[in-house]
């Protein structure tokens, strides 16, 4: 627990505080340009989500064994399972956003005015996601 | 990990690990080779997820030894390296992904994301060493 909980926690912590403050900033630009992108910012909690999804049964493992050393079988099989498919979650959730975005940038260029500069927005640093 | 007969599950357990760690290993090889294919220059955010795809490979690796692996062996050691390593690595380029979105939507214009790549490239190995003398 000490030497692997410990990153794993404050990863998460880090990633869930710094996304939750990408949520604030983004509430507060203006709704004319939220409908223009079409952008569901609670969209974004997948990273954080699929981090804690893929380490969760880590930790509760890691807990569980310390407090009984002869844990049950499942919580093993349930870390097996999950975290040690991290690689196939991740290419799931990229491929997934990926065509998300796709689809979002095909509908934007049809929809955005010709006078609209995404650049000039604080938008465009979206882009980066 | 080879199922020993006196641990409850543990050709269910062994089953479980190899499919998981199966599709992780395909998933991280998928997921390169659509960083692959994105033409040059690629973006700072694409070579986190390359990073972070990397990491998940040598971790894949690492869980695909662990279950050939017999005892205290040299196999054990190098498995014990690329775990702790990719493990580290994973989680730290998937923090430096939420810092780097972080700052860029909070220090607009004088932040620069390739900078703040190359000093997360620099970061990691140093991490790594470090973490593996403390395990």
């Amino acid at each position: 627990m000490a030497y692997n909980g410990i990153p794993i926690i404050l990863g998460l912590a880090i990633i869930l505080i710094g996304y939750l403050r990408i949520i604030y900033k983004i509430k507060r630009l203006p709704i004319t340009i939220r409908e223009q992108i079409d952008l569901n910012m609670y969209s974004l909690l997948i990273y954080p989500a699929v981090l804690v999804i893929t380490f969760l049964p880590s930790i509760i493992d890691h807990i569980v064994g310390i407090f009984h050393p002869e844990r049950p079988v499942w919580v093993t099989a349930l870390r097996m399972s999950i975290t040690h498919s991290i690689g196939f979650i991740n290419a799931v959730m990229y491929i997934r956003l990926r065509n998300l975005n796709q689809k979002k940038k095909k509908n934007s260029f049809a929809e955005t005015p010709s006078g609209f500069d995404m650049d000039s927005s604080s938008v465009s640093s979206l882009s980066f996601l | 990990m080879i199922p020993n007969s006196n641990v409850e599950g543990a050709y269910l357990l062994w089953i479980l690990d190899l499919i998981a760690t199966i599709l992780s290993f395909l998933g991280s090889l998928l997921m390169l080779y659509f960083c692959y294919k994105v033409p040059s220059p690629r973006a700072a955010s694409l070579k986190f997820i390359l990073a972070v795809s990397i990491a998940d490979l040598f971790y894949s690796i690492a869980n695909i030894l662990s279950n050939f692996e017999t005892s205290d062996g040299p196999l054990c050691y190098v498995e014990g390296v690329i775990r702790e390593s990719s493990f580290i690595l994973t989680i730290f380029f998937s923090t430096c992904t939420a810092v780097a979105s972080h700052k860029v939507s909070w220090q607009r214009g004088s932040f620069s994301r390739s900078a703040f790549f190359i000093l997360c490239a620099i970061v990691a190995p140093i991490l790594c060493i470090f973490m593996s003398i403390l395990a």
